[in-house]
């Protein structure tokens, strides 16, 4: 009886718990999402109640769109923005998988001391290397058969090798076991093929979130893009939601318009990796 | 048949190197003037309208030259910058050719101009702050437009110098005299009033002094707080503690930011205490307060009587009063100082030339000189809504003033500046500063508290001074 009561009890105490649990984490989804539906509401405002303190339009104006996507010409960036992210994409994946495995799986002299060093200069702020990156694209654009300057090569290229995402592989990578690298090796199989055929096809969560990160950080760039052209024919789209912004202000729900538009693919993206990228967060203890 | 194939490959390859190094440019060039001498005596011989041409093709001064224009304009004023330009390279008789590229905002274009310093890759003419432009020329990478200015064919007549408002000269002078700044149009920092309710308050026209400015503010005040609700502790002057707007003040109150001289900083004046005790005062009394966001929608709902703001904040003016179906009569108007001087915070847009070549920069200046002509600058000031620089663009808008009256109320605001001395080393530090200090007095509670923080300001800036020189 006195058993019975206990149980009751524990079940009283743990479904308060959970009511506790679900209040606080709808207070945080609710703390997320209000930014979302801010953006959203105020890009279907008129411009008088944007730049007012109303949280949702009295009517709604879906020609901001259309408006802000023709004023920032958002064409030309939109295809600009997808080419830079796809080569940076595809670099760095190619490069941070082969550094990564390098470092986890083969032994070299000095191994060791290099990884240190480049995780060493993850502590240096990105701003500091701006100017030495810029000097180097120009030098590699002067002796280079192409430009860099204005050109894919500045904007993709210095980005392709990231040391969090070689740092993240190569954790994951080294946690491979060696058995299975034996076992490859008695089928006849070299560094390459294990890496192709075993490594990668069971990696295939942290390099959904190198993706997804990558992608993020590439998109939504705009001092370095800035930086390294001087003409709309390689600028991205984050360069196309500044044109609503003057020197007396911005027209707020003209550039919450092309906010939206700009954070879509990121959204779609998120939308298709969310499996592997909730799986490798939980895996990993990152936390964003 | 070996043997014949191999001499034939000799001889082609000798052929090849032989033509490779032979000397192409020595012939023409002999040959060129030979054609010419005939062309020069034909006009002399017959006075045809076909001879008479000739001689301009071969005449223009600058023939080849390029120019590559960085400016911040995009949408449509950048369309119609790029239209000018476009105008520019057909119609010069120089033969020069401008290269117009949008490189962002200020921050962006300045950012590049600091990366191109290093790597050399800059242009030859750039838009640009007052104070970037100085610390571009303190590290040799913006020319003294002196001599191209004073240059007797191309520069500028003593009619067309007087012509510019007495200000933007001094704006864009360093303090060795060189012109390193020309100015291509202005925007300043005004106080918006709402006329209409200020009449029904029972002030009629804008405040003539300080004294009628807290008068009238504090009216405004007063029938807010009878209303009551959203309305209790609005209606006065939205002022934020800014450097822009304590020194606008600062400027009507008499005072300025060099000592006599104009030798160092100083902002331990009279002028400096009045100006903060002014607003302080008026803080106390309930007549100056502040919003959470820009003070638009405010002033449209009747919330605020005067506010502060650049003139090229006038279309969101614009909105928020038609968003509060406001019919007010409103408009731009200058601070009034104690003894009636007026004055705003002017701002310029300012064009600056790289140093490169002695034909580059004459091209360069020659450009400026086209676009700043007040024939192009009315164009542009239509287009943009940006002010003029000179009197004689006033003139060429009349129409254009007509039809955009509140615009029209800051054409002769623009002309009485005065602007801050960007120009004066560490002025963008000494700027930050006085940024961060506006807010310690407006908080300040006493006279001695205002003196003992500007003494403080002016030996920070004077110390600044120091680390750049």
């Amino acid at each position: 009886m006195a058993e019975k009561q206990l149980q009751k009890k524990r079940m009283k105490f743990s479904t308060q718990r959970n009511i506790f649990t679900y209040v606080i984490l709808l207070i945080g989804v609710v703390i997320s999402l209000v930014p979302f539906v801010w953006m959203i509401s105020t890009s279907l405002m008129n411009l008088g109640e944007a730049l007012g303190t109303a949280f949702f339009p009295s009517e709604l104006h879906f020609e901001n769109y259309a408006e802000a996507w023709r004023r920032a010409d958002f064409t030309e960036y939109f295809v600009n923005s997808i080419l830079i992210t796809l080569i940076t994409l595809v670099g760095q994946l190619t490069f941070s998988i082969l550094a990564a495995y390098a470092f986890a799986r083969m032994e070299f002299p000095g191994r060791d001391l290099i990884f240190s060093i480049m995780l060493s200069t993850m502590m240096i702020p990105a701003m500091v290397f701006t100017i030495p990156n810029f000097l180097t694209v120009t030098w590699l654009g002067r002796i280079g058969p192409i430009p860099w300057i204005n050109n894919w090569p500045a904007l993709t290229i210095p980005f392709m090798g990231s040391i969090f995402s070689i740092f993240m592989l190569k954790q994951f990578f080294a946690q491979v076991p060696d058995e299975l690298f034996d076992a490859a090796q008695i089928d006849g199989a070299g560094h390459f093929r294990f890496l192709t055929q075993v490594v990668l096809p069971l990696s295939k969560a942290p390099l959904m979130v190198i993706l997804v990160l990558s992608f993020i950080g590439t998109w939504n760039s705009l001092a370095w893009p800035m930086l390294v052209t001087n003409t709309p024919d390689w600028r991205p789209i984050s360069v196309g939601l500044m044109s609503f912004v003057t020197e007396a202000g911005q027209e707020i729900n003209l550039t919450m318009a092309g906010a939206f538009i700009t954070i879509l693919p990121i959204l779609i993206i998120y939308f298709f990796t969310q499996k592997q990228f909730t799986e490798s967060i939980a895996r990993s203890g990152l936390k964003g | 048949m070996k043997k014949f194939s191999f001499l034939l490959a000799i001889v082609m390859v000798l052929t090849l190197v032989l033509s490779a190094c032979a000397p192409e440019a020595t012939p023409e060039p002999t040959e060129e003037p030979q054609v010419e001498e005939p062309e020069v005596e034909e006009p002399e011989e017959v006075e045809e309208p076909e001879e008479v041409e000739e001689p301009e093709e071969v005449t223009a001064p600058f023939e080849g030259v390029e120019v590559d224009f960085w400016h911040v304009y995009s949408e449509i004023p950048g369309e119609i910058l790029q239209g000018l330009i476009d105008e520019f390279n057909e119609t010069n008789e120089y033969g020069i050719t401008v290269n117009g590229f949008n490189q962002g905002n200020y921050s962006d274009v300045e950012d590049k101009i600091n990366a191109g310093i290093q790597s050399g890759d800059l242009p030859d003419v750039v838009m640009a702050y007052t104070n970037s432009l100085a610390d571009w020329y303190s590290v040799d990478s913006i020319a003294d437009l002196t001599p191209y200015i004073e240059d007797p064919e191309y520069g500028l007549t003593e009619a067309e110098l007087n012509d510019l408002y007495p200000h933007l000269r001094a704006a864009g002078t360093t303090p060795d005299g060189a012109w390193i700044a020309y100015p291509m149009t202005q925007s300043a920092n005004v106080l918006v009033y709402n006329f209409t309710w200020a009449e029904e308050l029972g002030f009629e026209g804008a405040p003539q002094t300080a004294d009628e400015l807290r008068a009238v503010a504090c009216a405004a005040a007063a029938a807010n707080e009878e209303i009551g609700g959203d309305f209790a502790g609005t209606g006065g002057l939205v002022y934020y503690p800014s450097a822009t707007n304590w020194l606008h003040f600062l400027y009507a109150f008499g005072g300025e930011e060099l000592n006599d001289d104009g030798t160092a900083y100083d902002f331990n004046t009279q002028a400096a205490v009045d100006t903060t005790m002014f607003i302080n005062d008026m803080k106390a009394e309930g007549c100056v307060w502040q919003t959470e966001s820009y003070p638009n929608p405010e002033q449209g709902q009747r919330k605020a009587l005067i506010t502060m703001s650049s003139t090229a904040g006038l279309p969101y003016y614009e909105a928020a009063f038609e968003d509060a179906n406001n019919d007010d009569e409103w408009g731009f108007i200058a601070a009034p100082g104690p003894d009636g001087k007026m004055a705003v915070n002017a701002f310029q847009q300012m064009l600056g030339v790289i140093p490169s070549t002695e034909d580059v920069e004459m091209a360069s200046w020659l450009f400026v000189k086209w676009l700043t002509s007040p024939e192009i600058q009315a164009r542009w000031v239509r287009g943009s809504g940006y002010y003029g620089t000179q009197y004689t663009t006033e003139g060429l808008l009349v129409d254009y003033l007509e039809e955009n009256p509140i615009w029209a109320t800051g054409v002769a605001l623009a002309a009485i500046g005065p602007a801050e001395p960007q120009t004066f080393p560490a002025w963008s530090s000494v700027r930050r500063t006085i940024n961060d200090v506006a807010a310690e007095l407006y908080n300040a509670t006493s006279e001695d508290e205002v003196v003992a923080i500007l003494e403080t300001l002016t030996q920070t800036a004077n110390d600044l001074v120091e680390e750049v020189q």
